[in-house]
């Protein structure tokens, strides 16, 4: 989208159909995910834009107000690709291809998610948008384990503390597989890494899948080439 | 020469204060957050007493990581042929202990695409020794009959990358979680740890994971 509005040249200001807000939101996103947050400055992205920085903090008074707007638009990403998804018909395959959604989602906002939950002080700052998270990806993991073992997919373990080990790594591996891919394979990004990690992400439940479930785990897993 | 001799003792001894005072700062205003100029003016030192040591703040943080990585390398040098779960678990027990110790560092490393290019290769180191110690650790346990790892190599390593994403990334979560409780909930994020290992039990596996986290439920782990 980025490059649509430079099509029409730099200092062109809003192109049509696309607010400045937004051509400010896409451009630092482009930006965020090259060069990570610590280094990004509203000024190189006022001149990468053609723009004085007064039209970007007209807009987002500190660059923390533009990489927060870049979070808000991955989460409501996110929350949309499993709303599509979470139906009652939800088996293994559905919810790898959810993961696959989101994995894709996150990828495009890459940058900015690695650093909201990848340092003491910016977790501090972010903490009530981080708590809204947690309650609902708890009660995602709830419906999906629920849903799943209506379809006769899953046993839900009886121990609760089981329940709540899975929950966590669920979510830890939901989240900071992002952190994970970068450190990992920092030459970039491609389809069979995107399967590798959604796989990642359902590969908790394992333990958990009836013989029908693992079926379908298999399944996919022939898909999965790394 | 004599007073050349003690300048290096003094200024050995400054750059241990600079690292040890950086690194209870960093613990709690995390590596963003901080500056030269504040560990200068908690030390009762100028900004330049301090650049004189470390040119700039990612050298600290460097330093530091690399204290801790000398750390990590020999919690995870202590496998026997014996193993069982109790033991993987008091493993890990320690390494929490040890992410505790640093973790304003350790929460940020890998934590921002820019510093993380910048210093790629000190990041990684913790993902060698980390896979090359499961790896181990897997086949010793798998002799023991508590896992077993699976016949398709792509799952395989699935699993190790799994189990690194959850050793590394917990303290993440659990500075989210607990903030300054966060030390006294050490056995409860080890058994965390232990659990990236459960799509591998066997039963019996099971069973022990569950004797264990039985104690860490009821709290008794340290009676």
């Amino acid at each position: 989208m980025a490059k649509d509005t430079k099509k029409g040249g730099k200092g062109s200001g809003a192109k049509e159909g696309v607010s400045t807000r937004q051509m400010i939101l896409d451009q630092a996103n482009e930006m965020i995910n090259a060069i990570g947050v610590v280094d990004f400055r509203i000024d190189k992205l006022a001149s990468s834009l053609g723009l004085s920085p007064g039209n970007i903090t007209y807009h987002f008074p500190k660059k923390e107000d533009i990489s927060n707007a870049l979070w808000e638009q991955c989460l409501a990403d996110c929350t949309s690709s499993s709303e599509y998804y979470m139906t009652s018909l939800l088996d293994i395959k559905q919810l790898y291809l959810l993961y696959r959604t989101i994995a894709i989602s996150m990828l495009k906002y890459k940058g900015v998610l690695c650093y909201k939950m990848g340092d003491i002080g910016v977790i501090n700052r972010g903490e009530k948008k981080i708590a809204e998270l947690q309650t609902s990806s708890r009660k995602m993991h709830d419906e999906q384990m629920s849903t799943l073992q209506n379809n006769g997919y899953c046993q839900v373990p009886s121990a609760e503390g089981i329940q709540n080990l899975t929950y966590s790594v669920r979510l830890l591996s939901t989240y900071w597989w992002i952190n994970h891919s970068i450190m990992r394979h920092p030459e970039g990004e491609s389809d069979e890494l995107i399967d590798h990690y959604a796989f990642l992400m359902i590969y908790p439940l394992k333990p958990f899948l009836t013989e029908k479930g693992l079926n379908q785990f298999n399944d996919i897993l022939d898909s999965v080439k790394r | 020469m004599a007073k050349r001799n003690s300048e290096i003792k003094e200024s050995g001894n400054t750059r241990e204060l600079i690292l040890s005072k950086s690194l209870e700062i960093i613990n709690n205003v995390g590596v963003v957050d901080f500056r030269i100029e504040s560990i200068a003016e908690e030390l009762g030192l100028s900004p330049g007493n301090i650049t004189y040591h470390f040119s700039r703040k990612e050298d600290i943080c460097v330093v530091l990581w690399e204290q801790f990585i000398d750390k990590y390398k020999t919690l995870n040098s202590s496998l026997s042929r014996m193993l069982d779960l109790k033991q993987t678990y008091l493993i890990f027990r320690g390494i929490a202990y040890l992410f505790y110790e640093y973790r304003g560092v350790v929460i940020f490393r890998g934590g921002d695409i820019g510093a993380m290019s910048r210093d790629l290769k000190h990041g990684r180191t913790i993902i060698d020794y980390s896979n090359e110690f499961n790896l181990a650790m897997l086949k010793t346990l798998q002799k023991n009959g508590l896992v077993v790892m699976n016949k398709n190599e792509v799952l395989n390593g699935i699993g190790i990358d799994y189990e690194f994403l959850v050793q590394r990334w917990w303290i993440n979560l659990g500075y989210i979680n607990e903030k300054a409780e966060l030390q006294n909930k050490i056995n409860d994020y080890s058994l965390l740890m232990l659990y990236s290992l459960y799509p591998f039990f066997t039963d019996r596996g099971k069973e022990e994971f569950e004797f264990i986290a039985h104690i860490v439920e009821r709290g008794e782990m340290d009676s």
